[in-house]
């Protein structure tokens, strides 16, 4: 739900980084407020609970600058992960512009990656809109542990397990080295942008 | 891998999964490292890792049930109350009034229902939006499991005349439906104010409760017309007894003109602060908005069924 401001040429959007709980959401943020200083805007949010979990959402606010003749904001959001904050995760997936999806890549989470994409789907659906259609991004968080001999999925098998049918551009990472966070980031503005480019006629 | 080596691996994996925070991965890989020791033949201090093995499968299990019993929700400094305010409150009314309390019902959907009942508190004496105001506080006070001062609550509104005899009754009619759905008997004072007249019925065994929740959406799934087979949520602008009306803007207008009064909605679900019941719903009225703000969007009118 993108606020366009026609008068003071200002667009102001929201991405949502979704996954299953300790996937890497707030890894993803913290990262991205450390190393992007020039872009971000103000303090990041974060609400935790025990053992660091998130309770109900982190926030943080960055400016892109002017792209199109346009002031672009952008509020970057991660939603709690564990499975009983499920309506907590739905209010913060409110009036979502583009999602990145953090999928855990160790083999232990297969399952709870799979139902974290079902539980976006539904609560998509249930705000009238489509998984297939929202700007999306799927990103394999934790690629580091496998070179410690931890057992992660191949990224066939999770292409083949999460993105066989939703075929969005895809990510390998390891957030807590920031690797792949900015490419990940960068390429969900851009599809972002370019869809409310799209869908608000926005143009320089 | 001999077993050793496999060993040695489960206990890496173990304390990795820890310090990811995965607790029950964690336990689980050391459970399996424990069975495992008790099939190799010789281990050095195999007592003392058999203990150590045991008290890290306990101590995990405790991080796990501390995690799960964690509350789901506590209030939280006025400077990330104030955000919660700011970010989720997604009224688009220009009425103060009815901002207010659009984020004072953000705050308790995140859970800060202290300072969701004080900014309702300051919204009572306000026309447009007082009874909506009292009844949320009453459903914070219950989420808060405050029943007492529920109760206290009420009855000092009934003392002081807050409110019209017809939207005390109400009041006092969701308490009560509160109450008895978290199955507590609390001693309600009789109705004293113009008994006779407007004796509000008791929701008892086998009769619908006349109370309707304040429903803040409906998600409507379409059979037919331009929207098919499409969830749709709207927002309830206003809400008198079991009707609410919806705002659809200008652009919707085809959809506007399939949603002729009499037309019945199959699948509905309507959501309040407090839950989500399913249902079916007819149109009651349909307009077109000719002034104001709003000019040029419609007002339709759905009668809430089977709830």
């Amino acid at each position: 739900m993108a606020i366009f401001n026609l008068k003071k040429r200002e667009i102001e959007c929201k991405l949502v980084f979704y996954g299953p709980g300790r996937c890497g959401k707030t890894t993803n943020l913290e990262y991205i407020f450390k190393t992007f200083k020039k872009q971000v805007s103000g303090e990041m949010v974060s609400i935790n609970t025990e053992g660091d979990r998130t309770l109900f959402f982190d926030f943080l606010p960055i400016g892109l600058g002017q792209i199109k003749g346009c002031d672009v904001k952008v509020q970057l959001y991660t939603v709690p992960g564990q499975v009983k904050y499920k309506s907590t995760r739905k209010l913060v997936l409110k009036g979502a512009d583009g999602i990145i999806f953090v999928a855990d890549s160790l083999e232990v989470r297969r399952e709870k990656n799979m139902l974290s994409l079902k539980d976006l789907h539904q609560n998509l659906k249930d705000y009238g809109l489509s998984i297939f259609k929202i700007p999306l991004i799927l990103q394999y968080n934790k690629r580091d542990l496998g070179e410690q001999g931890i057992p992660i999925m191949p990224v066939e098998q999770m292409e083949r397990e999460l993105n066989s049918q939703l075929k969005v551009p895809t990510f390998t990472a390891s957030a807590l080295s920031g690797d792949g966070v900015g490419k990940t980031l960068t390429e969900g503005l851009k599809l972002t942008l370019k869809h409310l480019q799209k869908k608000l006629q926005w143009a320089g | 891998m001999d077993k050793k080596e496999t060993f040695e691996n489960l206990l890496k994996t173990a304390e990795l999964y820890r310090t990811q925070g995965l607790y029950r991965e964690a336990r689980e890989a050391y459970q399996s490292a424990l069975e495992l020791i008790n099939t190799l033949d010789q281990t050095e201090n195999r007592d003392t890792v058999l203990l150590d093995l045991e008290e890290k499968i306990k101590a995990l299990g405790a991080a796990e049930d501390h995690i799960e019993s964690a509350p789901s929700s506590h209030e939280l400094p006025d400077d990330v109350q104030n955000l919660i305010k700011n970010l989720f409150s997604f009224s688009e009314q220009k009425d103060p009034d009815t901002k207010a309390l659009s984020e004072a019902v953000t705050l308790a959907k995140f859970g800060q229902l202290e300072r969701a009942i004080e900014e309702l508190s300051g919204l009572l004496d306000k026309r447009s939006v007082g009874i909506v105001a009292a009844k949320n506080i009453i459903r914070c006070h219950v989420l808060l499991s405050a029943y007492d001062n529920a109760l206290d609550t009420y009855k000092q509104w009934e003392s002081e005349k807050k409110f019209s005899p017809k939207a005390l009754a109400g009041i006092r009619r969701l308490l009560e439906n509160l109450l008895i759905k978290k199955g507590v008997q609390a001693p309600f004072p009789k109705i004293t104010i113009e008994e006779g007249k407007e004796k509000p019925s008791r929701n008892t065994a086998g009769q619908k409760p006349e109370e309707m929740l304040d429903i803040g959406s409906v998600l409507v799934n379409f059979d037919q017309g331009p929207l098919k087979g499409k969830p749709v949520e709207f927002d309830v602008n206003f809400q008198t007894g079991n009707t609410v009306s919806l705002l659809i803007e200008s652009k919707e207008k085809k959809l506007f003109d399939t949603l002729d009064v009499g037309f019945r909605l199959k699948e509905v679900q309507y959501r309040s602060s407090v839950a989500i019941f399913r249902g079916t719903g007819v149109i009651s009225a349909k307009i077109m908005i000719h002034e104001g703000p709003k000019q040029g969007n419609y007002h339709v009118d759905i009668k809430v069924q089977d709830h």
